[in-house]
């Protein structure tokens, strides 16, 4: 009973839902098994069980600076997304998951090189959305390395993507002070335009004010006319009725005025005044 | 004598075979019984045998099972909403430090005209499959935020840093839930994306400044213009005052000058009618009446004899 029990402990081995098996007999590969179970080996030394994990797997390369088709330079970060779709051709062409990364890496890297070459900055940034051609980048650059990878190393790139788009330095300065200028430039525009909108309104103001008070004044100088009109026919129609008698009214009022304190009167004795000073018998007599 | 030895040793033999008995069978039966385990109420169970799945949608409760190694259980909380902070375009924090000191550059991303933007986006998610979840993708938080990224950096990509600043957020977040839950399901990672909300999307501090004054501007704007409203809601209603002032000054004036006229004209006329009576004495009456009045006030009279000189006055220059 020991004995099966030792057996089974060395000659079965079980296969997860999420790997490879590679059963190796003396260094060489002789079957792959697929289906995840329970598997029957030749036990101990003879034969070696070899799992190499059969998920998909996404690794982030480093910060790569290219230069697109317009001399524009850019720095780009992708992701890759690959498994292994051959396990045998994959242990016997890069072995480990490591050299598999490096491998994908390198190649996508060498991809990305080129493809943008053909491509100018309006084609990754643009307010056009047909223009930006980014996913088509991504689809042929992951369709390109699929060629390859899956003959050569059994491996299969599902999705490669960008996960950062930066600039260089100097780029990024240039665009900081592009920014700046066109903010300033807008900031400038409103600024001068409330002053014009304010300084017309300031004006049409004044315009109605001074027509306001003209076409007021205007009116207030006939009514003052009218009444100087009016007052004038009274008069004359109350002096006219007796010239004399006003003539003589008037340039009494008009001594009694003139003739102040101040003044001196030189009076001749043949006035009337003093008529009676030296003739003062009755006419007639 | 070794008879009895024998046989008490056989004896012996005996009991602990039956006691160990005992014992094993106790043992197989905990081993055997090991086997049972319970899924909460939030979560979904995955049961495989052998390695090989064979219930990928275990509900809550308590399940019997094989003992290890021959099944073996994997828990998966379903209900639970997980949260995952994508500050990858943040000039600040963790990301951004180990970015810059990685290449020097300031975390951010590139507007479709060719502005810099930098933002914070906060995603939730659920695990909707978890066979995929747990047998598909390996590490599907790495999977997760870099396709987060890259469906970030194709929206923003298209829109004017304005839209994205403003009226433009929503259609951003829109475009990430649909784009990436699309590049999810390529994968089979079998999550869920519930939310999405981008945070704090400003430009960079360096020009931050810049954009707040624009802003300031077009409220500089508003104030002068109501500056110079108030001045014309001022101004004009001033005028109409005086306008209105002028004209009833006039009319008064008119109405003076009538008034006085008038009066004077009767006072006139009153006495005209009594000179008309009697000409000759009223003249006299009146002239005698204003020279009583008018000389005593006088300071010098000088009579002359009418005969002897004519007297010219001359205007002196004193």
């Amino acid at each position: 009973m020991i004995l099966c029990v030792g057996l089974a402990y060395f000659a079965l081995y079980t296969v997860k839902e999420d790997e490879y098996v590679i059963v190796t007999r003396f260094g060489n590969p002789t079957r792959v098994i697929s289906k995840p179970g329970l598997q029957l080996k030749w036990p101990g030394f003879i034969e070696k069980v070899n799992r190499i994990d059969r998920r998909i797997n996404v690794f982030v390369t480093l910060p790569i600076q290219l230069l697109l088709g317009d001399k524009n330079p850019i720095i780009v970060t992708c992701y890759i997304a690959w498994r292994v779709s051959d396990p045998l051709r994959f242990i016997q062409s890069l072995t480990f998951v490591e050299n598999a990364r490096q491998k994908l890496a390198d190649m996508v890297t060498s991809q990305l090189g080129s493809a943008l070459g053909d491509f100018t900055l309006d084609n990754i940034i643009n307010t056009v959305p047909d223009m930006v051609k980014l996913t088509g980048i991504e689809e042929s650059i992951t369709l390109n390395c699929n060629a390859r990878t899956t003959q050569e190393y059994g491996v299969e790139v599902i999705r490669m993507g960008f996960r950062r788009i930066n600039y260089p330095s100097i780029v990024a300065e240039a665009v900081y002070n592009r920014m700046r200028a066109e903010r300033e430039k807008e900031a400038k525009k409103f600024r001068a335009e409330g002053a014009e909108a304010a300084s017309k309104i300031e004006a049409e103001t004044d315009r109605e004010v001074s027509e306001l008070l003209a076409k007021a004044y205007k009116e207030s100088e006939i009514i003052k006319g009218e009444g100087d009109r009016e007052a004038m026919r009274i008069y004359a129609e109350a002096y006219g009725q007796d010239r004399d008698f006003f003539a003589f009214k008037k340039s009494l009022e008009t001594y009694e005025k003139i003739l102040q304190s101040k003044s001196t009167l030189v009076l001749s004795t043949e006035s009337e005044l003093f008529k009676y000073l030296t003739d003062y018998k009755i006419k007639g007599q | 004598m070794d008879r009895t030895i024998e046989t008490e040793f056989r004896q012996s033999l005996k009991h602990t075979r039956s006691f160990l008995g005992w014992i094993i069978g106790v043992l197989v039966l905990v081993y055997l019984v090991s086997g049972t385990y319970s899924i909460s109420t939030n979560e979904i169970g995955v049961l495989q045998r052998f390695g090989r799945v064979i219930d990928a949608d275990v509900r809550p409760g308590i399940h019997f099972a094989f003992p290890w190694p021959i099944d073996r259980i994997n828990r998966v909380a379903v209900k639970e909403v997980k949260r995952i902070f994508i500050d990858d375009f943040y000039e600040q924090g963790a990301n951004a430090d180990l970015f810059y000191r990685f290449t020097g550059l300031h975390s951010n991303c590139i507007s479709g005209d060719n502005n810099i933007i930098t933002l914070n986006c906060v995603l939730q998610y659920t695990i909707a499959n978890p066979h995929h979840y747990l047998f598909h993708v390996e590490q599907v938080d790495i999977a997760l935020r870099s396709m987060a990224c890259s469906t970030i950096i194709h929206c923003l990509a298209t829109m004017p840093v304005d839209e994205t600043l403003t009226f433009g957020k929503k259609q951003v977040e829109n475009y990430i839930k649909l784009n990436l839950q699309e590049r999810l399901d390529h994968l089979g990672c079998g999550i869920n994306i519930t939310f999405v909300e981008l945070k704090d999307v400003r430009p960079p501090s360096i020009v931050q400044h810049y954009f707040d004054d624009v802003i300031n501007a077009k409220i500089d704007h508003r104030k002068m213009v109501s500056k110079a409203e108030s001045y014309r809601n001022e101004r004009i209603p001033e005028a109409k005052g005086q306008s209105i002032r002028t004209v009833q000054e006039a009319e008064a004036y008119k109405n003076k000058v009538c008034a006085e006229a008038t009066g004077e004209t009767h006072r006139f006329l009153a006495q005209l009618s009594e000179y008309k009576k009697n000409p000759q004495i009223t003249r006299q009456r009146l002239y005698h009446d204003l020279i009583t009045t008018v000389y005593p006030l006088l300071d010098t009279k000088i009579v002359v004899d009418g005969d002897a000189v004519h007297i010219r006055l001359i205007q002196s220059e004193k």
